[in-house]
């Protein structure tokens, strides 16, 4: 693989997909603090691995996502316009339809959940109306300013490339301090430092986000020719929408791409947006192929998986 | 691909600055082009696109960008009297950069994060007197260099 930018990466906190809010990532830092246990016999220091951490860093331009209000359904094949300068989604629900466009593109037949961006133009074609709910979709200052005294979950995603590295931690949220500088400029820093398990770096099975509108079950990744090992893997979720009742995220696992898929790791059912990480034991067998699979009751789950195989015997995080 | 920059956008922000300037009252003529023959005794007031530049103050995955414009103010240097042709093209320059001020989103269009009143990318709003000949007519002008930044004109992807 050839050298690369980092233009078009990903990054996520607690179930918001801050990308396009994010402008640095300031610092992805982790793993063991060293123990000196240099005896007096040797002539260098010896040292052993101790408690991991991890920490990541980044800087935010100021984003916010008011409430919404629905608005009425407009005639059939009447633009209207969203007039929130923020992304809203869209849950279209009965009347007899045949065309959802966005910005002038065919986005749907029917009754779902369609994203309509920033200040965007929907058009609905009918015979007989539906209803609609629209829900303002989160953005930076949503995510950060409740400044939680539980975890959250960050990810910074390497591009949107499926296989791509992708850094996860699991931590506590220690700031969001911000400078509104003498020219206007309006942004925030952000440190995140890790609680019950260091900084993991693995791959995105996921490519960025991925939405899926029911039940699904992903194409197959191959981890490139890694045959099956027994030293398990973490895994990490971030749900960015979610809605319907709820959405249960899994990773299966098999020797094969055409085979039987059997569940390495389950999420469990969700019902909200929000950050996760699951894991099995070090002793666990990874097969070389995964898929990511949804199940549940929902229109429209928005989210990003990344997975961590424990290449060697006894990793623990 | 998204381009959120288009031609209805570009349109919609041109014609909110020509808003802006027919209301502020002090132009007999406000054009969305350079003029071509040389505008009459009137002050009149022309706007057009500068240039279109990434922002560093971008997201990760989306590029944001300064649209600039320019808008001039016109007004014949040979109009009586004289001693009035910079009192009125300057306060008709501060009244338009007056509105610009109480409308920094221009409503909140075409994802205009802001008119960059004070230079946080660069540039400042801020105007330039000067001379320009039209049809051999020299006339007076104030060059208001208009910078805009839109948010997330372009997603990138590899």
């Amino acid at each position: 693989m050839a050298k690369t930018s980092g233009l078009g990466d990903n990054f996520y906190v607690g179930g918001y997909d801050l990308s396009g809010d994010v402008s640095s990532i300031d610092q992805i830092s982790g793993g063991p603090a060293l123990i000196d246990v240099t005896p007096v016999k040797v002539l260098a220091n010896a040292r052993i691995g101790g408690q991991r951490d991890g920490t990541m860093k980044f800087t935010t331009w100021f984003e916010f996502s008011s409430a919404v209000t629905n608005p009425g359904v407009p005639a059939s094949t009447t633009p209207l316009v969203s007039t929130y300068n923020f992304p809203v989604l869209v849950n279209i629900v009965g009347g007899t339809m045949t065309n959802v466009s966005i910005n002038g593109q065919t986005v749907g037949t029917g009754a779902g959940t369609y994203l309509l961006p920033a200040l965007g133009t929907i058009t609905l074609t009918y015979t007989v109306a539906p209803t609609w709910t629209w829900t303002a979709v989160g953005t930076e200052h949503n995510a950060l300013a409740g400044l939680p005294r539980a975890d959250e979950g960050a990810m910074y995603f390497r591009g949107t490339s499926l296989g791509n590295p992708a850094a996860c931690i699991n931590g506590k949220q220690l700031n969001y301090d911000f400078t509104r500088d003498n020219k206007g400029a309006l942004s925030a820093q952000v440190e995140i430092d890790s609680n019950g398990f260091g900084l993991e770096w693995g791959v995105m099975i996921t490519p960025g986000i991925r939405i899926d509108t029911a039940a699904t079950t992903g194409a197959a990744f191959d981890q490139g020719g890694l045959t099956t090992t027994n030293f398990g893997a973490q895994a990490y979720l971030q749900i960015i929408e979610l809605q319907g009742t709820n959405v249960d995220v899994s990773i299966t696992h098999c020797t094969t791409s055409g085979g039987a898929y059997t569940s390495l790791i389950d999420f469990g059912s969700q019902t909200a947006i929000g950050a996760f990480r699951q894991s099995v034991s070090n002793v666990t067998a990874v097969n070389e192929f995964l898929k990511v699979v949804t199940t549940g009751t929902f229109t429209y789950a928005a989210f990003a998986v990344a997975f961590m195989r424990n290449p060697v015997a006894g990793i623990v995080f | 691909m998204t381009n959120a920059l288009d031609e209805v956008a570009i349109n919609d922000v041109i014609n909110r600055i020509e808003s802006l300037a027919m209301s502020s009252g002090f132009f007999d003529t406000v054009n969305g082009h350079e003029p071509k023959s040389a505008p009459g005794t009137d002050v009149t007031f022309a706007v057009w696109v500068q240039s279109v530049m990434p922002l560093d103050a971008s997201g990760l995955a989306a590029t944001s960008c300064l649209f600039t414009l320019n808008g001039r103010i016109y007004k014949s240097m040979t109009s009586q009297p004289y001693d009035r042709i910079d009192p009125v093209m300057t306060a008709a320059t501060s009244f338009f950069m007056a509105s610009l001020n109480a409308s920094f989103q221009l409503g909140g269009a075409d994802n205009v994060r802001a008119i960059d009143l004070l230079g946080m990318y660069g540039t400042p709003l801020s105007a330039q007197a000067g001379y320009v000949e039209i049809d051999r007519q020299m006339l007076r002008v104030m060059t208001i260099v208009i910078p805009i930044s839109i948010n997330d004109v372009w997603t990138q992807s590899p």
